[in-house]
């Protein structure tokens, strides 16, 4: 390699971003016998540790805890009436309380049989559904 | 901790996953967002920000990259929605001088503190882009092909505009630019 390095060539060379042998191989051998391009790209390499050096950020933070609270959630306090599952509870119980009172299912609905045993069924299937939903909603928002 | 567990652990937001992760990642994003807003209290927000935001959406990286890079993605965006929405000046280099000094002549006239106020005073003057590229590649060390990612450029366009933030550096550290150093020392 007979020409001087270009600039982009010092900055690439002092920068470690040539990583081709093929081109690395020449400029290293170039580099060794002219002493203007070595000057050059050793200005080059003084300049990158100066603006390492100048833009370094010294300072630490330690964001840990707060992210970690974010991701905490806070136990619900279960002391006192909870609202809205007294609320289902109740309007639940009003409804199995109105439906046990008609008693005449099977005079209204002549062509079904069996139909106060159907609609018990499907109040008390409804009525283990909601209990078991309770279960889990309280066990989510204490874990 | 390698990054499979990491994310695994973070998916069901295990507290030794969050601290490790959190320990890991928050310092490069606090120095991103702190070169690229010039604010430390905005900057440590932003990074309270993007760590939540990692873990709260860490089921959408795909893992095509490493999840370094796809952090500093995350933080790239934050930052700038940040710059957006509080509209935080930014000032830009203008690219009309073609002036080359010699090497000489910028070791002969600058001392190290003069040239460390020069460089700081410029790199606050750059765009957002090349104060991205220019903390991406000193400070956090990374590859040309980790930074093309981030930014979403070529590794060829990284390359030359690397290049030419270098060359802004030295243009202001030339003689036609000593009225800047002058300002400096009376500021």
């Amino acid at each position: 390699m007979t020409k001087h390095l270009t600039e982009i060539e010092c900055f690439e060379y002092a920068s470690n971003l040539i990583v081709d042998e093929a081109l690395l191989g020449p400029l290293k051998m170039h580099l060794t016998n002219c002493d203007l391009c070595a000057k050059n790209v050793e200005i080059e390499q003084k300049l990158t540790s100066d603006v390492e050096a100048t833009l370094a950020v010294n300072e630490e933070i330690d964001v840990k805890e707060t992210v970690l609270n974010y991701f905490t959630k806070p136990a619900t306090n279960l002391v006192g009436v909870d609202v809205y599952w007294a609320s289902i509870a109740f309007l639940f119980i009003s409804l199995l309380l109105v439906v046990g009172e008609v008693t005449s299912f099977n005079e209204a609905f002549p062509q079904l049989t069996y139909t106060t045993l159907i609609a018990s069924a499907i109040s008390a299937l409804l009525l283990v559904d909601f209990f078991f939903k309770y279960l889990k909603y309280k066990k989510g928002i204490t874990s | 901790m390698n990054d499979s567990d990491l994310i695994r652990g973070l998916l069901n937001q295990q507290t030794s996953a969050i601290n490790y992760f959190v320990n890991s990642y928050q310092q490069l994003v606090y120095v991103l967002a702190v070169k690229m807003t010039n604010n430390k209290e905005v900057a440590e927000e932003i990074t309270q920000d993007v760590m939540i935001k990692c873990i709260e959406k860490i089921g959408q990286f795909k893992q095509a990259s490493k999840l370094k890079t796809w952090v500093y993605t995350v933080a790239k965006r934050e930052v700038l929605n940040y710059i957006r929405i509080n509209k935080l000046e930014t000032t830009q280099l203008t690219e009309n001088e073609t002036f080359n000094p010699s090497s000489e002549e910028v070791e002969l006239q600058l001392n190290n503190e003069d040239i460390k106020s020069v460089i700081s005073k410029t790199f606050n003057q750059l765009s957002l882009e090349l104060k991205e590229l220019l903390t991406l590649f000193y400070l956090q060390e990374l590859s040309l092909k980790e930074i093309a990612v981030i930014t979403e450029l070529s590794e060829a366009n990284v390359r030359v505009k690397l290049f030419r933030a270098r060359e802004g550096f030295k243009k202001v550290l030339s003689k036609k630019d000593i009225s800047l150093l002058n300002q400096l020392r009376y500021d």
